[in-house]
């Protein structure tokens, strides 16, 4: 393999060319101004676009590696300004220190470069205390602003700070395994808050609903008896999502868990009945759903990664399926979809299962 | 109840409400469906039906209960047809290289079936066919017939589809949709004919015409931007608009359809479906809904107010043009008069320029430039609105240049966006002042690519919204206008002006302008 050729040595040509300059913390906004002026007098004109200020905050190595191709992948989609806030409190050496970079890309036609621009704050030990202030410098006026979190956001007062204004909030909580953590969270914020497991499982969501379209009778949904996924560790929290949103669409409710044959299960009442939700164990991923009514009749949906196959009473189809990339989620979650009313309900319905 | 289950949430199951589909937000699917298409050997479907289907399977649009039938003449397997489809996803769709998976299941739902559209055997064939496929893919007997063979042979397929007790016009569920590819009709007296025809089996709620241009992003935009913002509007009408300019114009010639053109020309081929579309939606009211009808209701408003053109008076308001030999970016062009299967002294316009008044209080004295050509230097659709200028010309005395009027310039192919021109003072000591452009670019704005508007007319048919279709009356009502053109063309002695193929029309066209005070823009 060809190692990658160096960065250019010319300030501007490194900025243009998405490699990170040192600017001046207490003035980003005059050097990036500066660094944009110069780029302009070259031969290709260059436009800036903008129409999201996308913060993303990590807190350690794993986090900065995941978020960062995210936050890159992303700006192909949805130009914004990226501030990107790696805060380390546990590091030492200078307190803040700010780079700022260019990710450009040509116009089909060519002659014009269209740029959006990344400004990323370092902050270390209790560095940390100022980003809030800086960041709210940062932001461009009139358009929204988004925080990003691979994962959940820590609990504590400078992201409580860094929330305040922002009109949404973008999680994963994938990983959480207490998913009224983020039912707190959206309590605490007056912005939205999207969460990936959510619209990672949209597709997932829709095939389940299309498999109770005619001619299958949807009434069947008001007669459940039982309903099972089948989950990996990986997928719990997506699988009580999954339970979440249909416990509130079928109007489910006062979950009582237990444990039978190694699954775990809720008895639930429906109208003036009950019904069993279990949660078998799977290796990996979400791997099947089954719902069984009163009358006898099965609908089974297993679950790979290319395809979901129903089996409707024996009779079989199989939908196309496929997994959406994180960028195209975080898009989504920019969208109408982050700010689905669903969700909601349905995350309260999950949590009541964790009690 | 939980405290978050509202009054609405109130859940009725029946055969038709599922309630798992209730508020599933940013996808539109639809209900299992059957699409057939007629001419399904044609150049069409293998261009734009096809692989406009193809991508919204991609994009899970379509329902998993699905199927493609294909109907033609020529003699097909299933097998073969699939194969032919396969190629012509492979270089027309949007989404492409094909994805293995997603093809083999949207190629287990294609489906040929031969016949011949005037015979009623065939369409019985048809119908058991269909009735074969919907239990084997669990299709409850929704259906769309999209005619996409001639012109001619819509009101006999149509009659069949009747008569062979395959449509219900008054039937819901399941419903029967009948998408009709354009030219609808060629004057104002075959589109009332055709209307009749299609109307005497089907519901207007059951017709699709469809008019390509309304399946664009940037006509819709033109609503959003009008209807979404506050700041447009207050200046859209003749107290702020000096007049309007909206062009459609092509790179190509015709092309080797010589033989078509002849007969349409390009006032029937852009400007009476495609054009008027755009120039209805651009001068309608605020519809009271985006509902189809509120907004189809509007658009009528505004074809009814168009002024008649004055008995006599056609050369003031109409320029056609005829392109010469020439360059067309680089490329020789030959002269309409030497394309095949074209006259050698045809008078067939390939251009045409246009000067329209509508009577309302919105437009009254503001006039709609409109024009449309073939061979032009470059391949652009835009409306531009151009401004008065200010009241009084403060900077009049030391300006060395005068001000421009401010256009609002909305571009709707290539390169989508929107751009305002004004007035800016150049740097320095003088008062120079000098017209800068603010721009959008959809391109920069959005990275995701926007829908073929195939993709999305074809989707919306299958969800019932019929706000991207043409209306009968709106058909009729822009033909009552144009068809006053063609046969003043007939009657009087007037001539074809001629242009050089690789520039903007004809002079006599920028005459009609000049008249009146106004220029071309330059798109
Ligand atoms: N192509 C475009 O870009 C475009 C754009 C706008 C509108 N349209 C409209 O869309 C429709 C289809 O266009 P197309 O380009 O696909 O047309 P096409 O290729 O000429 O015709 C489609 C099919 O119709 C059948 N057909 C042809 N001539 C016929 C005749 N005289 N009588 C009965 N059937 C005949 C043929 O199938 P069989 O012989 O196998 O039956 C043919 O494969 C037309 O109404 C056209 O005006 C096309």
């Amino acid at each position: 393999m060809t190692p990658p050729p160096p960065p250019p040595t010319d300030e501007v040509e490194r900025f243009t060319s998405g490699h990170n300059v040192a600017v001046d913390v207490a003035a980003i906004e005059r050097d990036l101004a500066a660094l944009w002026r110069k780029a302009n007098t070259g031969s290709v004109s260059v436009t800036r676009a903008c129409s999201w200020n996308l913060v993303v905050h990590t807190s350690t190595d794993a986090e900065f590696k995941q978020a960062q191709p995210l936050a890159d992948a992303l700006v192909a989609s949805v130009p914004s300004r990226t501030v990107v806030l790696n805060d380390r409190p546990n590091a030492t050496g200078t307190e803040v220190e700010a780079f700022v970079t260019a990710n450009c890309k040509m116009l089909p036609g060519g002659g014009k470069l269209v740029c959006t621009e990344e400004i990323t704050i370092e902050a270390r030990g209790r560095g940390g205390e100022h980003l809030p202030s800086l960041l709210r410098a940062l932001l461009v006026p009139d358009i929204p602003s988004a925080v990003l979190w691979s994962d959940l956001p820590p609990n504590n007062a400078m992201v409580a700070e860094l929330l305040v204004g922002v009109d949404r909030v973008i999680l994963d909580s994938t990983r959480a395994s207490e998913l009224f953590r983020v039912e707190r969270l959206g309590a605490q914020v007056t912005s939205r808050v999207a969460d990936l497991n959510w619209l990672r499982s949209a597709p997932l969501r829709l095939i389940i609903a299309a498999a109770f379209d005619a001619p299958s009778d949807p009434a069947m949904l008001f007669k459940l008896r039982r309903v099972s996924i089948d989950a990996g560790p990986d997928a719990d929290s997506s699988a009580r999502l999954l339970i979440g949103w249909l416990g509130a669409r079928l109007g489910w409710s006062s979950p009582e868990r237990h444990t039978e044959r190694g699954a775990r299960g809720w008895t639930m009442s429906r109208q003036d009945r009950t019904l069993q939700v279990e949660l078998r164990a799977a290796e990996r991923g979400l791997t099947g759903v089954t719902f069984e009514s009163d009358e006898g009749v099965r609908v089974r949906l297993d679950v790979t990664p290319s395809a979901v196959t129903i089996d409707t009473q024996g009779t079989k189809r199989s939908v196309p399926f496929s997994q959406r990339s994180d960028a195209d989620l975080v898009v989504a979650a920019l969208g109408s979809r982050g700010s689905d009313k669903l969700y909601q309900s349905a995350l309260h319905f999950a949590v009541e299962l964790e009690r | 109840m939980h405290a978050w289950a509202t009054s609405e949430e109130v859940f009725v199951a029946d055969r038709t409400n599922n309630p798992l589909r209730q508020g599933l937000v940013g996808e539109r699917l639809p209900e299992p469906a059957s699409i057939v298409i007629f001419g399904a050997s044609g150049d069409l479907t293998k261009r734009k039906l096809l692989p406009a289907l193809y991508t919204l399977a991609c994009e899970r649009m379509l329902p998993p209960s699905f199927a493609i039938v294909g109907f033609a003449r020529k003699a097909m397997t299933d097998e073969e047809f699939r194969a032919e489809m396969k190629e012509a996803c492979s270089k027309f769709a949007r989404s492409r290289p094909l994805d293995p998976a997603v093809w083999d299941s949207f190629a287990s739902g294609l489906f040929y079936q031969q016949g011949d559209y005037e015979d009623l055997a065939s369409y019985q064939a048809l119908k058991t066919r269909l009735a074969t496929i919907d239990a084997q893919r669990g299709i409850s007997g929704n259906r769309v017939f999209y005619l996409s063979t001639p012109p001619s042979t819509f009101p006999v397929a149509v009659a069949r589809l009747g008569a062979a007790g395959m449509v219900d016009p008054q039937a819901d569920r399941p419903f029967t949709r009948v998408i009709i590819e354009k030219p609808f009709g060629t004057d104002l007296s075959t589109a009332q004919t055709l209307n009749r025809e299609v109307l005497g089996v089907l519901s207007e709620k059951s017709v699709y015409r469809i008019d390509h241009y309304l399946g664009k992003e940037t006509v819709q935009n033109l609503m959003v931007l009008r209807f979404a913002n506050g700041l447009f509007e207050p200046l859209w009408n003749n107290r702020y608009v000096d007049h309007v300019q909206i062009t459609g114009a092509e790179s190509i010639g015709i092309e080797g359809r010589g033989g078509y053109f002849e007969q349409a020309g390009i006032l029937r081929d852009m400007v009476q479906n495609h054009l008027f579309q755009v120039l209805a939606i651009t001068a309608m009211e605020p519809p009271v809904s985006t509902s189809a009808d509120d907004l189809r209701d509007e658009k009528v408003k505004v074809l009814k107010a168009l002024r008649p053109i004055p008995e006599g008076r056609f050369d003031e308001f109409v320029v056609r043009g005829q392109y010469r030999a020439g360059t067309v970016a680089g490329r020789r062009q030959v002269a309409y008069r030497e394309e095949t299967g074209v006259a050698p002294d045809s008078k067939r316009e390939s251009y045409v320029a246009l000067k329209i008044h509508i009577d309302n209080w919105r437009w009254a004295g503001v006039p709609f430039y409109l024009r449309s050509g073939k061979a032009m230097p470059k391949k652009v659709t835009e409306v531009a609105l151009v401004f008065r200028g200010a009241p009084l010309r403060l900077f009049g005395e030391t300006a060395r240049v005068a001000p421009q009027p401010n256009v609002l310039a909305i571009r709707i192919q290539p390169d989508e966006g929107v751009s305002l021109r004004f007035g800016a003072k150049v740097p320095g000591n003088t008062m120079d002042i000098q017209p800068v452009n603010m721009e959008f670019r959809y391109g920069t704005s959005f990275g995701t690519e926007p829908p073929e508007a195939y993709e999305r007319l074809l989707l919306d048919c299958l969800l019932g919204d019929q706000a991207l279709f043409t209306r009968g009356d709106e058909v009729e009502a822009s033909w009552k206008w144009i068809s006053r053109i063609h046969k003043a063309w007939e009657t009087e002695r007037g001539e074809v002006e001629m242009y050089d193929a690789g520039t903007w029309g004809p002079d006599e066209s920028d005459r009609m302008l000049l008249r009146d005070g106004h220029q071309w823009r330059r798109p």
